[in-house]
């Protein structure tokens, strides 16, 4: 019985390997994926333009702090965030908001998470209505959404999405305006710093020994997005899909281990390259990836990029520095401003989600309600205490301890250019 | 020729043909799983997983379960971080003592609630999963912590052959200790008559607190080990990152595959490990042929059910065993008299 109960577990198995079918080294594009929704027209990989046109109407302007306004003159609004499921990012976002609504003169209540239980997302938000409750911020599960719009509709409270757009999914239209990014254009802007890099640092080097790895977690729609935009971005800069692979981390989990069994394997199996070029969706993946390539010798001549960047500023800060060598940051105090900023313009009148930024409705897609896109900027060694210091000057906040000498709130563009697809 | 065949007809062997099988059919469908790389970075998971294995091994041998090795790793492994930063001229081997000190500490924790307080193990360990991972997320805000100790780095770097890696090579040492206690002292003997049937082992004078008690520290201590390799691999501790990635769990499910019974009292570390190195062959050898999702998700399943399933039949067999031996025993006094 043991033999038998050890023979039937080899051959499961190995059927499941014989299942992975071949061993193809190049990634292919993903012919059968969704179409992608058309990128807006982005601006160079330095970062995003910020020339001033953050839109002319009135109702622009509205949604952000405003050092001149007497917030305390006004009645103080009751703000309550919820959520699905607990995460430090959640904690991170909260922390942000209580900054600002004590600047804004709001009775904020910090993160209420429902343990992934809709329901008890969807009774608590009733109680807490009828605990008097002004305004939301809201991040549940996204097919929630029409729901919520209901139930807040009917009770006439403030409500704002914040990470995820409020939407059921993807097809479905917006139903608050949505502050936050575009994940295409996130990968593009990756791949276009490391083919830039790659053109400074190793303009000897030939082409055919260059190789980009590209992590990703293609279970996520968020996060293969990034994968999605660097693939057009490189293929679109002229390089070749034979020297871009894919490793995406679902077999071995979205971790920094996971990343770094990803692309230890095709590291190894890809030993003509000298040089490597990683985009990496999130931190972790970005340690896990720098890991794998310090472990196969590869450090100083690889270069790895990510979205985020607080751990990348942890290292730099305890002296230490590897092949991830850049990140594209937006400060948390710079996100959450016009979340909260937006509904506190709902809550005293100053605007509605349907009349909120009006420049900023993308007509292209046929949205109702507006997406405020928020910059992001590339962390360097050479810049990244300024960068985080220069958040603090912005938002008044105290929680980065660089030097401010030099910093005002002008130093870096807190607003991002409408892109021109927007205007249909 | 009776030592060679008894080997061959445990459990043991049939894993282990199991593993060489599933090493050759990945290598030739893809030959780079041989490679220097892969394996490098397969025995570097071996390390931290292995040193975690020995003591969730022996529990499971005597009877308990510790669901908390994670968080337990987790956060031994943020005291070394946090102290190295906290105070940059301390000695990175007098933090490391003091982190396994914490780990021990975990480890008594555990023993409080079961011995003193007299909570079942399972239910007590789900507990302080979540009281020691949550203060590790609440103390570093999900963030990472760097350690930026080049000594202390330098030997995640060692590699004998250029593919041994030297943590690899402390495991098999923490593997050996725990084997040796295990196979050649009465506290290894009496882990087992603990596991195996509590009450005997009482009437014989033997402590089931006092056991538990010395399994759940050195537990807790072999768990921060393990963190403390991790850390050492990963230059830094991340316990929203180690958590995630669960190495507590593998080594769960590599014991139970191993032929350690979850119900205490059989199975053997030689096993034990078996069965990680078999888990492990698997999962790296998904990477490198770049399976579908689905594959990794299913089969991990799977494995923990064929596990149980092992640990049951075993179990069922002991006891028929036990029963035929009493029938025949009870014959030969009624035949004698």
């Amino acid at each position: 019985m043991k033999k038998l109960l050890a023979i039937v577990l080899a051959m499961l198995m190995a059927l499941s390997l014989f299942a992975c079918g071949g061993t193809t080294t190049t990634s292919d594009p993903d012919e059968s994926a969704p179409a992608s929704v058309a990128p807006t027209k982005e601006p160079e990989s330095e970062g995003q333009k910020n020339t001033g046109k953050t839109g002319d109407h009135p109702l622009d302007k509205v949604g952000f702090f405003d050092p001149e306004f007497d917030y305390a003159s006004g009645p103080r609004f009751k703000v309550q965030y919820m959520v699905s499921v607990t995460s430090p990012l959640y904690d991170m976002f909260s922390s942000a908001f209580a900054f600002w609504a004590e600047k804004m003169n709001i009775e904020y209540s910090p993160l209420w998470a429902s343990g992934g239980d809709n329901d008890a997302y969807l009774n608590n938000l009733t109680t807490f209505i009828n605990q008097g409750v002004d305004g939301f911020l809201l991040d549940p599960d996204p097919a929630t959404f029409p729901r919520i719009a209901e139930i807040c509709d009917e009770a006439g409270v403030a409500w704002m999405s914040c990470m995820s757009p409020a939407q059921a999914d993807a097809t479905q239209p917006l139903l608050r305006p949505y502050v936050g990014f575009d994940q295409i254009w996130f990968g593009r802007q990756m791949a276009a710093k490391l083919i830039e890099y790659k053109k400074t640092e190793w303009a000897d080097v030939p082409a055919d020994e260059i190789g980009y790895i590209a992590v990703d977690y293609s279970l996520a729609g968020v996060l293969h997005d990034r994968e999605v935009g660097a693939e057009q971005m490189w293929v679109e800069s002229g390089e070749s899909m034979d020297h871009f692979y894919i490793a995406d981390t679902v077999t071995v989990g979205p971790t920094m281990d996971g990343a770094n069994t990803a692309v230890t394997a095709i590291l190894s199996q890809q030993p003509q390259y000298t040089h490597w070029l990683v985009s990496a969706m999130f931190d972790d993946a970005a340690m896990g990836a720098a890991a794998a390539l310090d472990a196969m010798g590869f450090t100083d001549n690889a270069c790895v990029v990510t979205i985020g960047g607080t751990s990348l500023q942890r290292q730099w800060d305890s002296g230490m520095e590897d092949a991830w060598r850049f990140a594209m940051f937006t400060p948390q105090t710079i996100y959450a401003e016009p979340i909260i900023g937006a509904l506190y313009a709902f809550m005293s009148g100053q605007a509605t989600p349907e009349t909120i930024w009006p420049s900023w409705v993308d007509k292209s897609r046929g949205d109702k309600y507006a997406r405020l896109l928020l910059p992001s900027y590339w962390m360097t060694h050479e810049n990244y205490k300024r960068l985080l210091e220069w958040s603090d000057v912005y938002a008044g906040a105290d929680e980065y301890d660089y030097d401010p000498t030099g910093l005002t709130r002008d130093t870096f563009n807190a607003r991002m250019d409408i892109p021109e697809s927007y205007a249909g | 020729m009776g030592r060679i065949k008894k080997l061959l007809n445990t459990k043991t062997f049939g894993l282990i043909v199991a593993t060489i099988v599933l090493a050759i059919i990945v290598t030739a469908l893809n030959p780079s799983f041989v490679a220097r790389g892969n394996i490098r970075n397969l025995l570097n998971t071996l390390s931290f997983q292995g040193v975690m294995l020995a003591g969730i091994a022996i529990l499971l041998m005597s009877g308990n379960i510790d669901l908390s090795s994670g968080a337990v790793a987790a956060m031994g492994s943020l005291v070394f971080a946090l102290l190295l930063k906290g105070f940059p001229g301390m000695p990175w081997p007098v933090a490391l003592v003091l982190s396994l000190a914490a780990g021990a500490i975990m480890g008594l924790v555990n023993v409080f609630f079961m011995n003193v307080v007299n909570l079942v193990p399972f239910i007590v360990t789900i507990g302080t999963s979540s009281i020691f991972g949550g203060i590790a997320t609440v103390i570093t805000r999900g963030n990472a912590v760097p350690v930026n100790v080049p000594s202390f780095l330098n030997l995640g770097k060692i590699a004998f052959f250029k593919s041994i890696p030297f943590v690899f090579v402390v495991m098999v040492a923490v593997v050996l200790i725990h084997a040796f206690v295990l196979y050649k002292t009465r506290f290894g003997r009496s882990i087992y008559m603990v596991g195996g049937n509590p009450q005997a082992a009482r009437l014989c004078g033997l402590s089931i607190n006092r056991t538990r008690a010395i399994l759940f520290v050195s537990n807790g201590v072999m768990s921060t080990l393990g963190g403390l390799i991790w850390v050492c691999l990963r230059k830094q501790s991340n316990p929203a990152s180690f958590i995630a990635a669960a190495p507590n769990m593998q080594a769960i499910i590599a014991t139970l595959l191993g032929g350690v019974s979850f119900m205490g009292g059989a199975g053997g570390i030689g096993g034990a490990c078996v069965g990680l190195v078999l888990l492990n062959v698997f999962n790296t050898g998904l990477a490198v042929l770049k399976a579908p999702a689905y594959i990794s998700v299913a089969v991990n399943g799977l494995l923990l059910i064929i596990a149980l399933i092992i640990d049951n039949v075993n179990s069922m067999r002991m006891r028929r065993m036990l029963m035929v031996s009493a029938i025949k025993e009870g014959a030969k006094k009624r035949a004698a008299s």
